[in-house]
């Protein structure tokens, strides 16, 4: 280990995400807005350390996943109610490494948490198991012999009754910790 | 000639910018025989091992220095935390960074940096030096 984790979000074929739209989730609802009342349709990410196998990567410990409002995430306001009143909401889903990309995988199913909360990131979700099984929340970064180390997230939007006709937008971030 | 600790652990080879952290981050660290060594010139994995351990209720898995340590102190930009470590205990410290997905860009920065005592595998007291509020908040059993 030296340098710092390289945290990657992808879907299941290995490709970058830099977002995650939640839609309809009726019958041919795919590129429709969520309704107010209903849940989003769900979507899977998966978060990656060190995908490209560097070498002197830092293993990510302690992982944690929140929302926050899209003002600023450093300002941490819960300005906005997608954050404020939790409407996201996230489960592991599966976990895998020793294998190059997209990686071996294992289905788990964690316990659906909402994220966000007021103030903004205050409720958090806590992976059951790190990328090599165990119960370890990390993301190991595969430069010894683990191969490339992920966890994949489920989440979908859990709209209140009133919502109202709007577009909103919100950050998920993945705190971590690590060691030189 | 005596050997010190500090003289027995394997040097970086790498800046601290070029490990990912900004110059103004690092620890130092004073070991019982007075050798005192930085982050400028080691890498923690260097002188600890993987630990899970008890935390105010939960469980953390932390990075242990496996040497005998006198003293730590952390600096993160203004900021600053200075352990004296008690008989019996062992320290850790790590960074803290947060990866986040946004207006369909990704970030990665370090938010700060955590130091604490372990006592029996159990968490005792830690420190966050929290860049983003600017504030070194802690927690003590």
């Amino acid at each position: 280990m030296a340098s710092a984790p390289i945290i990657t979000f992808r879907n299941m074929a290995g490709s970058v995400l830099v977002a995650a739209n939640y839609v309809q989730s009726t019958l041919g609802g795919n590129y429709l807005p969520v309704l107010q009342g209903e849940n989003s349709n769900l979507f899977y990410f998966r978060i990656y350390n060190n995908f490209a196998l560097a070498a002197g990567i830092a293993s990510a410990f302690n992982v944690q996943i929140t929302s926050f409002d899209a003002i600023s995430p450093a300002s941490h306001t819960a300005g906005m109610s997608v954050i404020n009143q939790s409407w996201i909401r996230v489960y592991e889903s599966g976990y895998g490494e020793n294998s190059l990309p997209p990686g071996l995988y294992t289905q788990f199913l964690g316990q659906d948490t909402a994220i966000g909360g007021s103030p903004a990131g205050k409720d958090i979700y806590v992976p059951e198991y790190g990328s090599d099984g165990t119960t370890t929340p990390y993301i190991r970064a595969g430069t010894n012999t683990n191969g490339v180390g992920f966890i994949e997230i489920a989440t979908y939007a859990e709209l209140p009754d009133v919502v109202g006709m709007y577009a909103y937008a919100f950050a998920i971030s993945i705190l971590y910790e690590w060691s030189t | 000639m005596v050997n010190m600790i500090s003289d027995t652990i394997k040097t970086a080879g790498k800046t601290l910018e070029e490990r990912g952290i900004p110059d103004n981050s690092f620890f130092v660290v004073e070991f019982d025989d007075g050798s005192v060594v930085s982050e400028r010139d080691i890498n923690w994995s260097s002188i600890s091992s993987q630990q899970r351990v008890q935390y105010f209720g939960g469980i953390k898995t932390v990075m242990i220095c496996t040497l005998p340590v006198k003293r730590i102190v952390v600096s993160h930009g203004e900021l600053l935390a200075d352990l004296v470590v008690p008989e019996g205990c062992s320290v850790f410290q790590a960074i803290r960074s947060e990866t986040v997905i946004l207006d369909e860009k990704k970030t990665n920065r370090i938010i700060g940096r955590v130091v604490g005592l372990v006592k029996d595998g159990e968490v005792i007291e830690e420190q966050f030096l929290n860049e983003v509020e600017q504030t070194v908040v802690g927690r003590r059993k």
